[in-house]
């Protein structure tokens, strides 16, 4: 490699270190993370996550319906931050896989979805067949790897 | 001069080799793939979409469905209860990709509260001595009194405030029900009752006086206290009970309360200041 070449390939070398300097120091203060828009219809977000207004106002209506006082400011912030909380708890329980250990949550959430697939497929005559053909569908497109121990139903 | 030379290439060499070590470490943390999780495969009996169903999970589901272990059932029943484990998985995954466990007010709440008695169990695991009970009694004993107690008569009247300031009012006459119940009340379930200013008034009352008219919004109030039994406060072994309690509840709340700081140290939090100061005149 002559002298030339070799210059030429530190330059690039180096431009590129800076270049993912940069990046890497505009994602740690955030820039580079997309950002839900607080607009007028969200009162907060956490973690990208939106608060609504009208979450926000119902939990406000709560606290007022209990209180014979007009609510105070305080009150109002209470309110956000129990709200706030509770995003955090919620996006925390959805992290640690409570929705597969927690067998409370794992079937809430199966009933759930089993719900809307029911919903969607009501109008067909064999649901029990329909649903199986659902989650055929859902098969078809998984990858589903089977332990060396273990052979394949 | 050979020798020389290839000193700083040896030191360029390593100093390479170590920041492609220290890279490869970061994109393995990145990665999230931990020592754990290897040494659990060897329990992993099917990965559907990478998520891993494993043996304890078959052995839970076993338990559950038939009341047995996996290990005393018949290979047939087996491959049923892995084939349902695989159903259930695809079913979750489709719950994640649809976000439906985010916006289900149902699954929102099972999770908070999930997360919660997680937070606060370990706590609650450990061993309460009488000893703890006694100390936090001595150090919170104004917490374990009989509150302030009043019974009150409240009578509303609909009439403009100038007609009631002539009002003739006499409670034994009884020509009006009372709002509140025929019973002794401490003082917050007055103030839900009647509200700050009202029941500010009626603690000001002597035994056997009644107020004058006092004008609200709503309407024109009368009071009349019919007693009052002060607070008092209660013996270790009165209040035992409500020690107990009052101990666990903080230290339940306590171990929320590390929990949320945690995780509002860790996320990120933006609160539309506008739109809550706007709401706080709408």
């Amino acid at each position: 490699m002559n002298s030339a070449t070799h210059k030429r390939s530190l330059r690039i070398l180096a431009l590129g270190a800076l270049l993912g300097a940069a990046l890497g120091a505009l994602n740690a203060v955030g820039w580079l993370t997309p950002h839900q828009q607080l607009n007028n219809a969200n009162i907060a977000t956490v973690n990208s996550a939106n608060i609504r207004l009208l979450e926000y106002q119902r939990a406000l209506n709560m606290v007022a319906s209990e209180k014979r006082d007009a609510v105070a400011p305080q009150d109002r912030d209470l309110v956000l931050q129990r709200l706030i909380d509770e995003e955090l708890l919620i996006q925390h329980g959805i992290i640690s896989g409570l929705i597969r250990s927690e067998l409370a949550v794992r079937t809430i959430v199966l009933e759930s979805i089993l719900a809307g697939i029911m919903a969607d497929i009501n109008a067909s005559n064999n649901q029990q067949q329909a649903l199986e053909d659902y989650v055929r569908s859902l098969k078809v497109s998984a990858n589903i790897e089977w332990s060396a121990d273990w052979v394949s139903p | 001069m050979s020798t020389v030379l290839s000193i700083p290439t040896c030191y360029i060499n390593v100093g390479r080799s170590l920041l492609a070590l220290a890279g490869l470490t970061i994109a393995l943390m990145g990665s999230h793939l931990t020592f754990g999780t290897l040494s659990d495969n060897r329990n992993v009996l099917v990965s559907v979409n990478q998520q891993p169903i494993s043996l304890q999970q078959l052995n839970f589901a076993a338990y559950r469905l038939t009341g047995a272990s996996a290990d005393t059932l018949e290979p047939e029943q087996k491959k049923t209860i892995i084939k349902l484990l695989i159903d259930e998985e695809l079913l979750l995954q489709r719950a994640e990709s649809l976000g439906i466990a985010s916006a289900d007010p149902g699954i929102r709440k099972a999770l908070a509260q999930t997360v919660i008695d997680q937070t606060t169990q370990e706590f609650l695991d450990k061993p309460i001595t009488q000893q703890q009970l006694q100390n936090f009694y001595r150090r919170h004993q104004s917490l374990f009194t009989q509150p302030l107690r009043i019974k009150l008569k409240a009578y509303k009247f609909d009439k403009p405030a100038k007609t009631a300031q002539t009002l003739e009012f006499d409670p034994q006459l009884g020509h009006q029900l009372s709002m509140l119940p025929e019973s002794l009340l401490p003082v917050h379930v007055l103030q839900r009752y009647l509200g700050n200013r009202l029941t500010n008034i009626a603690l000001s009352l002597q035994v056997g006086q009644t107020s004058r008219p006092i004008s609200q919004p709503d309407g024109v109030y009368l009071l009349h206290l019919v007693a009052k039994q002060p607070e008092r406060p209660l013996t270790f072994a009165q209040a035992r009970t409500q020690i107990e309690a009052e101990y666990k509840r903080r230290g339940r709340d306590t171990a929320l309360q590390k929990k949320l700081v945690t995780l509002r140290q860790q996320a990120d939090i933006r609160i539309n200041h506008e739109r809550h100061a706007k709401a706080a005149y709408e």
